[in-house]
């Protein structure tokens, strides 16, 4: 069932045997394996079925530390963010979880091949062809159009896949809609969590226009994304999970340099094209051994044809005394790396004294990222530009050599991450490898927020495949009761 | 005395340059250059005649010339490609970069990371007198996209083309095969913001900009144009066309086949004197429409005149004998099928 707070008769009490918060991709999945399981489940989201409705100004925040726009990106509404999607899919790198020495942190307590099954059925959801992530599948080599990197040299080829986009709330809507188990709840904002020592007992939710009940069930999974889990966790009395205050904390996004030019061979596609009857986006990324060797951070590299530079023109590449190519044309490209962020606990989010319309307080976030946190990722930088000499492929100008001075915001995917990290141990983190929030025996985490580390890869489908795990996981507890 | 390179091209024996030009004939080819042994006694004339070829590497050939002599240069890097162990001169040329950058042995040139081998042999092709020619080119017109369909190619005067939800109007243009990201249409010249997305190309023009382009009829050329490669390619041009108002008849009414007349003549003339006169002697009056009927015919008071209708313009003689009189003649365009007068205003005939 989908229905709306505002128009609909608010029944005093919601019960099931889940409660997920927040319809994005990760309530929405979550929501629908459990429906698909014969799991009972409500599942509330605070904007409309197709629009905010009255609460959008809820997502204002401020900013602190590095310049952020706290709003931008979010969307209130069914689907969530997924309603602006750009819809590139990829799972992290192996490398992603492993522990790092530049982290303060421990990274994932689970490893790829954990997540390997869900990745799969997250490739599902968000509509792309389940046929892996290996490059050399593509058949992309020789073809002029991708630089032909044999094994085991310093940079290596990749690709993201490209979703439809997948717009959650629509391409999922019938089925909300229809699902016996799942009742579903827009316009409903979720304001306070009633707990006993251990457990969430009940939440309290109220609509835009007064109406309030409470939701009781037997878990409950928030999944209203990287800034408004912590928010709602933060605004209680009893802080979830916060036994070493590291709710908000550790918040991440991708951050994007364009650090130079690349002087190489024409027609090279690492940018969204149509292959072999699939939407791919072809990107050059850091080999597992370099990032181990040195200590680099995981990043991806995208090339944007650009305009010629006169110091060195296109001309220059197409000597085959100097490039080694008989024929064919050259060309200058701008360089885009986008780059692993560090969890660091300074980068918080906190809540300030102002609350919203739904007398929540209003949160703060103080984004950590000093200019001088530039230099692993200029570093890598740096490798590539002699990898491109050593392996006779192009030629690189720096266009930017330092680190963005700290009242500059560099270019971000709007991916919030790590605020609710999942961790081996309490002390390290919010939520257990099972994304269970550590001191309470019913609260979950469906979200972005509990990434500790976070690769370079856009986290929509970790998102969907942690979702998608966690259902399972819930349907399990169930099915071992009875 | 400065060798020029056209004195190494000959001295050197090798028609390298003129290989693209189709001239190559009784020369070794340029591949043949590049597999010179290193251990041909020609080698340094082989150098000299690659150095030689080179293009755009007039400003790096300046910066890494450093006052060396030809000499200098090509025993330096007779040295260098001697370190590679290859068997080519091409072969040792590119190695011998490749292990620069892998050792260290490189150099900053505008911020650019370069192999001190390349610095060697752009310098070289500098002092022989490469490089110079190619760097000054400009847009190239060719056709380098496969377009499948763009649009829109016409509009209405005052009518912004495929407008936009901001006021601003817009192109499309639906490209075949590998499309680079550095495209960019250009309007009139004017490269517009563009943005590339699979195998579609999107332009949009600021609303004040669209306005100003629909307020004046014409045709306004659209190119795609390549900023990565300085290529353009001319698409096609838009046609604004102007707005046809209907012109008013006497009876205040608005005529359903005449336009608004633009302009007429002669308004003036001299009693006895013709008035714009034409090879046979025969004067003529003549009117700027955009519309009339096919069966138009021009009258002169009470004269029905011989009229001719053309792209625009309709004009009618009027005979040199008898002459008229001084006085003042109401001109009219007629529509009998239409049973329309469109009165356009006198011709005052005044005293000698």
């Amino acid at each position: 069932m989908l229905r709306s707070a505002l128009t609909e008769s608010l029944p005093v009490a919601l019960e099931a045997q889940v409660c997920v918060v927040g319809g994005g991709p990760a309530g929405i999945v979550t929501a629908l394996e459990l429906a698909r399981l014969g799991v009972a489940v409500v599942l509330i989201e605070a904007g409309g079925k197709d629009g905010p409705g009255a609460g959008e100004t809820s997502y204002a925040g401020s900013s602190a530390g590095r310049p952020y726009p706290v709003q931008g990106s979010r969307l209130r509404w069914l689907g969530g963010t997924s309603n602006h999607w750009g819809g590139w899919v990829r799972p992290l790198d192996p490398t992603d979880f492993l522990d790092k020495p530049a982290l303060e942190l421990p990274a994932w307590p689970i490893r790829h091949a954990d997540l390997q099954p869900w990745y799969e059925l997250a490739d599902s959801w968000c509509e792309v062809a389940t046929q892996g992530y290996e490059f050399g599948q593509l058949g992309l080599e020789g073809t002029g159009r991708v630089f032909d990197l044999a094994a085991g040299k310093d940079f290596q080829n990749g690709f993201f896949r490209v979703s439809p986009p997948t717009r959650f709330g629509q391409r999922y809507r019938s089925e909300i809609a229809e699902s016996s188990a799942l009742d579903c709840w827009t316009d409903l904002t979720v304001v306070e969590m009633i707990q006993s020592a251990d457990r969430v007992r009940q939440l309290r939710a109220v609509s835009t226009d007064g109406a309030e009940t409470r939701i009781r069930a037997d878990h409950f999974v928030l999944a209203m994304g990287g800034l408004e889990v912590p928010r709602l966790l933060l605004a209680q009395s009893e802080v979830p999970g916060n036994q070493s205050g590291l709710v908000g904390a550790c918040f991440m996004d991708h951050f994007g340099i364009r650090p130079g030019r690349l002087l190489a061979a024409g027609g090279l596609m690492y940018r969204m094209f149509d292959w072999d009857g699939q939407t791919i986006i072809p990107m050059l990324r850091p080999a597992a051994q370099l990032l181990a060797g040195e200590a680099l951070p995981n990043a991806c590299i995208m090339l944007a044809a650009t305009r010629p530079e006169p110091s060195l023109p296109p001309v220059y590449w197409s000597n085959q005394a100097i490039s080694g190519l008989e024929e064919g044309e050259a060309m200058t490209y701008d360089v885009v790396f986008i780059n692993e962020p560090v969890p660091d606990p300074r980068s918080r989010i906190t809540l300030v004294d102002e609350r919203d319309s739904f007398g929540l307080p209003r949160l703060q976030l103080h984004w950590q990222l000093p200019a001088d946190s530039f230099q692993p990722a200029l570093k890598l930088v740096d490798r590539f530009r002699h990898f491109v000499g050593q392996e006779a492929i192009g030629r690189f100008q720096w266009l930017q050599r330092a680190g963005l001075p700290e009242d500059q915001t560099p270019g971000i995917g709007y991916h919030h991450m790590g605020t609710t990290r999942m961790s081996a141990t309490p002390d390290a983190g919010v939520t257990d490898p099972n994304c269970r929030i550590w001191d309470r025996e019913n609260l979950y985490v469906a979200s972005s927020s509990l990434f500790p580390t976070a690769g370079y890869a856009n986290p929509t489908l970790t998102i969907c495949a942690l979702a998608s795990r966690l259902a399972r996981h819930l349907a399990d507890k169930f099915e071992q009761q009875s | 005395m400065t060798t020029t390179r056209r004195d190494f091209i000959r001295l050197s024996g090798l028609c390298l340059f003129f290989s693209a030009s189709g001239l190559s004939t009784g020369c070794k080819d340029r591949t043949d250059v590049f597999q010179t042994s290193l251990a041909d006694p020609q080698l340094n004339s082989r150098l000299i005649a690659i150095a030689a070829s080179l293009r755009g590497v007039h400003a790096l050939g300046q910066h890494c010339l450093d006052g060396r002599s030809t000499a200098d240069l090509t025993r330096a890097l007779n040295e260098r490609l001697h370190e590679t162990g290859a068997a080519s001169v091409g072969q040792a040329l590119v190695k011998s970069a490749r292990t620069d950058f892998s050792i260290g042995r490189v150099i900053d040139f505008q911020d650019w990371l370069l192999s001190e081998t390349e610095c060697l042999l752009a310098a070289l092709g500098v002092a022989v007198g490469a490089g110079g020619e190619e760097e000054a080119s400009g847009l190239v017109y060719r056709s380098f996209a496969r377009v499948s369909y763009w649009g829109p190619d016409r509009t209405n005067q005052g009518e912004i083309f495929n407008i936009q939800s901001d006021g601003s109007g817009a192109f499309w243009v639906r490209l075949d095969g590998d499309i680079s990201d550095s495209l960019v249409l250009r309007l009139d010249g004017e490269p517009l913001l563009t943005t590339v997305s699979g195998s579609l190309v999107t332009a949009v023009v600021a609303p004040a900009e669209a306005q100003r382009i629909v307020s004046v009829p014409g045709q306004y050329r659209l190119e795609l144009l390549d900023v990565a490669r300085n290529w353009v390619q001319p698409l096609g041009a838009l046609r604004v066309d102007p707005v046809t108002v209907m012109a008013t008849l006497a009876d205040g009414t608005t005529s359903r086949v005449f336009c608004q007349p633009a302009d007429w003549g002669p308004r003036q003339a001299v009693e006895g004197q013709p008035f714009n006169q034409q090879p046979g002697g025969d004067s003529a009056i003549w009117v700027r429409i955009d519309c009339v009927p096919t069966d138009t015919v021009m009258q002169l008071g009470a004269h029905y005149l011989p009229t001719t209708l053309s792209d625009g313009v309709v004009t009618a003689l009027v005979a040199a004998e008898p002459g008229l009189v001084r006085g003042s003649y109401p001109i009219t365009l007629i529509s009998e099928s239409a049973s329309e007068r469109l009165l356009l205003g006198t011709l005052d005939i005044q005293g000698p």
